[in-house]
Parts: structure tokens; sequence; C-alpha cells
């Protein structure tokens, strides 16, 4: 049997180079449960068109969430399979702003609608119930819930959608730091916003960005920035920024393979929490959308990588 | 509150504190901070506001005489759980409140107090427990329970120094190691009150030559 690999990638050519990294949280480990986070990075194209999809999702810890774990398995592969879709479906037959406002329109009600879907098969494939007994809270899909963060990097724009918790930060090459999705204030304590809420279509929040001169996207699960001071603090996005500056100096392969130690630590000396974190590096836009090298009007060249099945 | 019942309550925080710390600290990620108000002719800050590190917490000797200012108490308390004092994510604060008496403050003062607590989102999330001291017919076993959140709990009675200690030490370190395992979990359910789930508190079996 293979070792575990330290982290998954995709890459394409013309548009960067992602990786993700997944943690078990040092709470966790101390109490013998699971990593309940997820991520998934692919790569690929539609009609010579690329793009990178990525997400992350963090299942909730608490009793009621016990299936959490394959909640977030489900949420980051629903998010990838809703955005190739979305990508196939909308890069064609739209022009680049009403994609904008698609995406902001649909990808919330659909990718909802896909993980309950999943949930559903999942629940069938292993005969179990989605409402326990007793538990007059449950609107059926509690016992799975979770976060999600999805972003595509498709043409000039960067598309990004979330729901709960969790953290999207943007530096661009000048040094610029950008937090395109607030964090949301309403929440407090250990709550957050989830898939399984009952209204979770309406309770996303996305940002449509222009790929411009490229930069470095990181979405982290809020383990990381719990170890730190929180969303958008001083000290998070210091954090944020000083991976950045090691991928410039050392090569974003160098920083993929030391990640797993880098959350480990964090996860030991601060929040404890599992600990999941993506890294896009985009490569700016250089004139119009071309067809790339070696990449054909009808041919579907996919890379995938999950973790957290 | 004053003779043995004071001399009791300050031994038994003192003894409970470096239980908690033991009991927490199989939550290394878990950072705890005490405070602690008095009250009597008027409420004040017997430890803080400003929030100090359970390791270094060490407990001055508490004396009251006077009134039972136990609205005011819970005012100075509304005012600091209020969203602009707290940080917003966290877990839950563990509230306990500790009389021996009936409010004198006005019953306005005190309910005016309660829905405040009720209508703060720390006030709602904490963890509310409340012990009484003495006989029955010495506090008002109804005003308590209104500060309490935890139904399943009730109030806290203790007769004798053996069961105040007990009950110090009990409410102390359950309630923090049930706030320290929170997790988190989705918006919205109705069943909302707290992400805590407290154990019984222990049986008491007390002598009646040891009442208060």
């Amino acid at each position: 049997m293979d070792p575990p690999r330290p982290f998954l990638s995709a890459c394409d050519p013309a548009l960067g180079w992602a990786f993700g990294c997944s943690r078990t949280g040092a709470s966790h480990i101390r109490s013998s449960r699971p990593c309940e986070d997820a991520f998934a990075v692919w790569s690929g194209s539609s009609g010579a068109i690329p793009c990178i999809a990525i997400a992350i999702a963090d299942g909730h810890g608490d009793p009621r969430h016990d299936q959490s774990r394959t909640g977030s398995a489900l949420a980051v592969q629903a998010a990838v399979d809703e955005l190739i879709g979305f990508h196939r479906m909308h890069m064609h037959t739209i022009p680049r702003h009403i994609l904008r406002s698609e995406f902001r329109a649909d990808f919330p009600r659909r990718v909802t609608r896909r993980w309950r879907d999943y949930v559903q098969v999942d629940v069938g494939q292993r005969e179990i119930t989605l409402s326990p007994a007793g538990n007059a809270g449950n609107n059926g899909y509690t016992r799975y819930g979770s976060t999600l963060i999805a972003a595509l990097i498709v043409g000039d724009t960067i598309l990004i959608g979330q729901i709960g918790d969790g953290d999207v930060v943007l530096v661009r090459p000048d040094g610029t730091v950008e937090c395109p999705i607030p964090c949301d204030t309403q929440l407090m304590g250990m709550e957050t916003q989830s898939l399984s809420s009952r209204d979770a279509h309406l309770l996303w929040r996305t940002a449509t960005l222009d790929r411009g001169a490229g930069g470095f996207l990181i979405a982290a699960t809020d383990g990381v920035s719990d170890s730190f001071d929180g969303s958008e603090g001083p000290e998070f996005l210091k954090f944020v920024k000083s991976l950045v500056d090691r991928v410039n100096e050392f090569g974003i392969e160098s920083v993929a393979w030391s990640m797993k130690g880098w959350l480990d630590r964090y996860s030991e000396l601060a929040s404890g929490d599992d600990m999941t974190l993506v890294f896009v590096s985009i490569n700016p836009v250089e004139g119009e959308d071309k067809p790339q090298p070696g990449q054909n009007g009808t041919g579907e060249d996919d890379v995938l990588s999950t973790e957290g099945w | 509150m004053r003779g043995k019942k004071i001399a009791t309550l300050n031994q038994a925080i003192r003894e409970a504190i470096p239980e908690v710390q033991k009991a927490v600290a199989a939550y290394p990620e878990v950072e705890i901070f005490m405070r602690a108000i008095r009250f009597s002719d008027d409420a004040a800050w017997h430890v803080g506001p400003d929030p100090v590190p359970v390791a270094e917490f060490t407990w001055p000797e508490l004396e009251t005489s006077g009134l039972t200012a136990t609205g005011k108490a819970l005012r100075l308390l509304a005012d600091e759980l209020s969203i602009e004092r707290m940080p917003r994510r966290g877990l839950p604060p563990v509230c306990i409140l500790v009389s021996d008496g009936f409010c004198t403050d006005p019953s306005e003062e005190y309910d005016n107090a309660i829905a405040e607590l009720a209508k703060i989102p720390w006030g709602v999330k904490a963890v509310r427990l409340a012990i009484a001291i003495g006989d029955e017919s010495d506090y008002n076993e109804p005003e308590l329970l209104k500060f309490v959140n935890q139904d399943q709990i009730g109030l806290l009675k203790a007769h004798s120094p053996e069961e105040l200690v007990s009950y110090i030490k009990w409410a102390s370190v359950s309630a923090s190691v049930a706030s320290s395992r929170g997790r988190s979990r989705s918006t919205g359910s109705i069943d909302d009150i707290s992400n805590v789930a407290l154990e019984s508190p222990p049986p008491m079996i007390t002598s009646n030559t040891e009442l208060f």
C-alpha cells in the first residue's frame, strides 16, 4: 500500500498550478476522531478552453452532524462536478459578463441540489437514515452538514462561492491582498452556515473577479485562520503572504511538500482543528483566451485529485 | 453572605481552580480566562473586567456584607457579554451565579437584566448555572432559576459547606470541560440554545449536623 501523499495537485499550463493539503487536527487525533475536512483540485478543458476548479469543505464536528465526514467529501465532489458542468455548459454559449451573473444566480442553487442528490445516493447505498429518531430539528441533511468553498479559474475570470466559515484570500503579484468574500459577521460562537441548512441556497456568498495579472488564491478551512487571529485577522493574512513569499523564493512544489508539516504544527500549537488549505498559483491573462498548445477544439483532458473520501 | 458561607465559598473556589486547570489540560487548543463579579449593596468586579488566564488566576479573599444586588450584578455581566466586548468566534462562556439571599434590587431591574442576557448572543449561548446557599427559605428559587439556562440541571442547592464545595467544583469543572468540547455546527436548529451538553451534577448526601 502506498504511503499517504503529502499533497494533491492539478496544473494547466495556461492558467496555473494548484495543490491542496488536508491534515487531521490535533484535537481530533487525541479524541480518535477522523478528519472531517475534504478538498478537491481539478484541471482540464472543454472545447479548448481550460479551467482549474478547486473546492474545500469542513464537516461540522457536532454530534448531530455524525455523517459530516462523508458530507464534506460529497460537497467537494459536488462542487467540482458542478463547476465542470457550468464551464462546459456556459463557456461557449454566453458572453463573459453574463457568465459571471449566471454563476452568482445559478451556482448556489445547483451545487446545493447536487450535494443533496449525492447525499440521497449515499443514504441509499449505506442504508442509513437521514433523520435520526428524536431529532425534531433535523431537516433531513443535518447528519451530513458541511461548509463548502468552491472556485473556478477560467478565461479572464475567477469565480468563487462560499457557504459557511473558512477563508478565501487572493494575493496579487504586487502584494495586494484581497478577501473577495468578507467573513460572515452574523456567525457566533462555533456556529456556521451549512449545506444542510434549510435554505442553504440562499446562504451562499459569491464573488467574481478579474484574473488580470493573476496572483495566488488561497482557500482554507477555519482551522487554519483560527490558529492565528481568525478570518481576515492581520496575523492570518501575514501567514498567507508568507506562503506567497515562500512560493516566490522556493517554488510552489517545495511549499506543497512542506505544507503537511506546517499544518500539523499549527493544529498542534493552536486551533487543534482539522486543517485544509488549497493554494492556486494563477497565471496572468495574456491577451484574449486562445486555444492552448496541445489542446484541440473538441477534446477533454482532465485531472481530478480529491482527498477526504 | 458572611461567616461560614463566605469562608466556604472562598475555599471552594480556590480548590476548584486547580481542578479546572487539570480538567481542561486535555484541550490544549482551548484558552480559559476568568472574571468574577461581587455584589452586596452594589455590584463590582472582584476579578476583572480584564480577563485573567486560568493559569494565572488567583482568588482574592471575598468579603461581603449588606444587601444582595443580584440585578446590578447581572447587568454588569450582560454588559460584559455584549458583542462589542467579546470575540465573535469562540467557545461559549460559563457563568455561575452564587447567592444566599433574595435579590434586593427592584424586581424590574433583575428581570431587565435577565431579559438582556436572553437577548444578547453570548448571553444565550453561555452556560448559565446558579448555586443557592443555605435553607430554601433564605433565597428565591424562581428568581435564581430565571438565570439558569440548563433546564436539565436546574438550581443547585447547597445546604452545607460540603455541598457548596462539591457544587462549585462540579459547576466550574464540568461546564468548562463541556464548553471546551464545543464543535462546529450549523445555524438555525430549533433546539439551538447552547453548544454544550452538561453531565448531571454529583448526588449529595449531607449529614444534618453540617448545615449552614
